[in-house]
């Protein structure tokens, strides 16, 4: 009976692939950050396994006004929306909602822009990540993405430690002291 | 999010309970202390498995009626979802669980105790199979999950009720004796599935990375309670036995009841883990504004691409780790002392304390 055990326990070692627990985005027509020089009638989210079909998603301008769309369906692992009227230069922000199959609920959001006329191209809010990679002169891979500047987390490791000392010093004190009586 | 956490912790406590009281049920009366369980307790749970594992399909219809409405969310989330295609089974096998429970004598006949067992068996399987390693993975996830999950509530489960629900220490040593190498066994079946469900999720070697993650902060916790257990399993299995030997007089319920005040400690960060989202990818988490809170207020300096974690210990750093060492020592020594286990329960927890304190003002991205 051990023996099976071991065996099915190296079993499920050996032959498993590595998978990601949860659902996420895995590709998006347009990508993230991408600017369009050519109208799209149809956006579509592909995720990496397949989604509930109450999954939704809504496009907005930057000035928060909702894009139409004439259609949105939820295929197995797609999202499809297909609008209305062509998109209008600018930057939209597409945010999703879903639930994997696994139950968990996920939201998120990206953005992309469109710019049809040659003079107009808009700034677009990347995250750094994204503009590192693209910015190569300076420290190809270096980028800072989070920075603490508000707290004080140094004197609170300082009054912790010191704290957690004297309770040491104390409580070695007293058990010698019981052990002497 | 609180209110999750509080009803997975207590999930988890029915199942141990349930499981628990069958086993030490199947146990002869001369191998065990003896003990008094209400079958209150046992309706309790099984109706408290049905309401609990019922929060997270609350949660989802939460999150999704404010688009399609109420009545269709409830609908579609109990027809189509898994989850909630899981819980539908979960309800029909406790209803039936309950009516065999409240009518036969569950306690004192073998047959029934292990009908018991194969009811608890099943609610562990459907819960299993709503969980998420379950979806994704296929079997192998749902097979390490559900061995997992079995062996936590066999170990916990018998030492709830042997040190809340007994009524003296009689036969000890007796009991010591089974249980010592059952724990054990259970033990290294909960690592070795732990470790491989961790690794569906993450790479070993980025593991210091999770930690800006929410996920990964439940995790470490997770890991570094595992410490002070063992030592609380060693001081309960070895020491005490050696003390009892001597001295049939010693009560070694309080030290019992402390170690399982520590697995209760497992169980919250395991109800917290549950909920996060696991880390996939640490950096774009991040700077969608996914850093763990706790870990943004204690650590300082900045985080930069590519993460990678390092460690870098300066005083503070190692004055923890010290600290660590001597709180695992104190809690030895408050055996030793025989000074009341609720002292040694502290140190244990101001041990957990340091150990993490270190770590996160060693490591470095």
């Amino acid at each position: 009976m051990k023996k099976i055990c071991v065996l099915l326990l190296l079993l499920l070692f050996t032959f498993t692939p590595l998978v990601l627990a949860h659902s996420g985005l895995e590709s998006s027509v347009p990508q993230d950050g991408e600017v369009l020089t050519e109208n799209i009638s149809t956006l579509s989210l592909t995720f990496n396994t397949i989604i509930e079909d109450t999954g939704t998603f809504k496009i907005t301008k930057e000035n928060g006004q909702e894009v139409v769309l004439a259609e949105s369906i939820v295929k197995e692992k797609d999202m499809i929306g297909t609008f209305s009227s062509p998109l209008e230069d600018g930057t939209y922000i597409v945010s999703w909602k879903i639930i994997g199959e696994d139950g968990h609920p996920i939201e998120n959001s990206y953005s992309f822009s469109v710019a049809t006329s040659s003079d107009t191209v808009p700034e677009l809010s990347e995250p750094p990540i994204v503009t590192d990679k693209n910015n190569s002169t300076s420290s190809p891979d270096q980028g800072i993405i989070y920075e603490n500047q508000t707290s004080n987390s140094n004197a609170f490791m300082v009054v912790s430690v010191v704290l957690l000392m004297v309770i040491a010093l104390g409580t070695t004190v007293w058990l010698l002291k019981r052990g002497k009586n | 999010m609180l209110w999750i956490y509080f009803s997975e912790t207590l999930l988890y406590l029915c199942f141990s309970l349930l499981m628990g009281s069958f086993i030490i049920a199947l146990i002869p009366i001369n191998n065990k202390p003896s003990i008094s369980l209400n079958k209150r307790w046992l309706q309790f749970s099984i109706l408290g498995i049905v309401v609990l594992s019922l929060f997270p399909i609350i949660r989802l219809v939460l999150f999704l009626y404010e688009d399609i409405g109420l009545s269709l969310t409830i609908q579609n989330v109990i027809a189509g979802f898994e989850v909630g295609r899981a819980w539908t089974f979960t309800l029909f096998l406790a209803f039936i669980f309950y009516l065999y429970v409240s009518i036969f004598s569950v306690f004192t006949n073998k047959k029934h105790i292990l009908v018991s067992i194969l009811f608890t068996l099943a609610l562990i399987l459907s819960l299993g199979w709503a969980s998420h390693s379950a979806s994704l993975t296929e079997w192998s996830g749902f097979i390490a999950h559900t061995l997992h999950f079995l062996a936590v509530t066999i170990w916990i489960g018998i030492l709830i009720i042997v040190s809340w629900f007994s009524v003296n220490h009689h036969n000890w040593a007796a009991f010591l004796k089974w249980f010592t190498p059952v724990a054990i066994i259970c033990l290294v079946i909960i690592i070795g599935t732990g470790l491989f469900l961790m690794s569906l999720v993450q790479e070993f070697n980025v593991y210091a990375n999770s930690w800006l993650l929410p996920y990964g902060q439940a995790l470490l916790i997770k890991h570094i309670i595992i410490i002070p257990i063992i030592v609380f399993a060693s001081i309960n299995g070895i020491w005490m036995r050696k003390r009892i030997k001597l001295d049939s007089k010693i009560n070694p319920l309080p030290w019992v009841k402390a170690e399982s005040g520590l697995l209760l400690l497992i169980f919250i960060a395991t109800a917290v883990l549950g909920q996060q989202e696991p880390p996939h990818s640490v950096e774009s988490t991040i700077s969608g504004g996914g850093l763990s809170n706790i870990f943004g207020a204690l650590h300082n300096g900045v985080i930069t691409t590519p993460i990678e974690a390092s460690f870098d210990i300066n005083l503070i750093g190692l004055l923890f780790f010290m600290l660590t060492l001597v709180f695992l020592v104190l809690t030895v020594a408050v055996f030793v002392k025989k000074i009341p286990s609720i002292v040694a329960f502290i140190m244990s927890v101001l041990c957990i304390v340091s150990l993490y304190l270190g770590l996160m003002n060693s490591v470095v991205y």
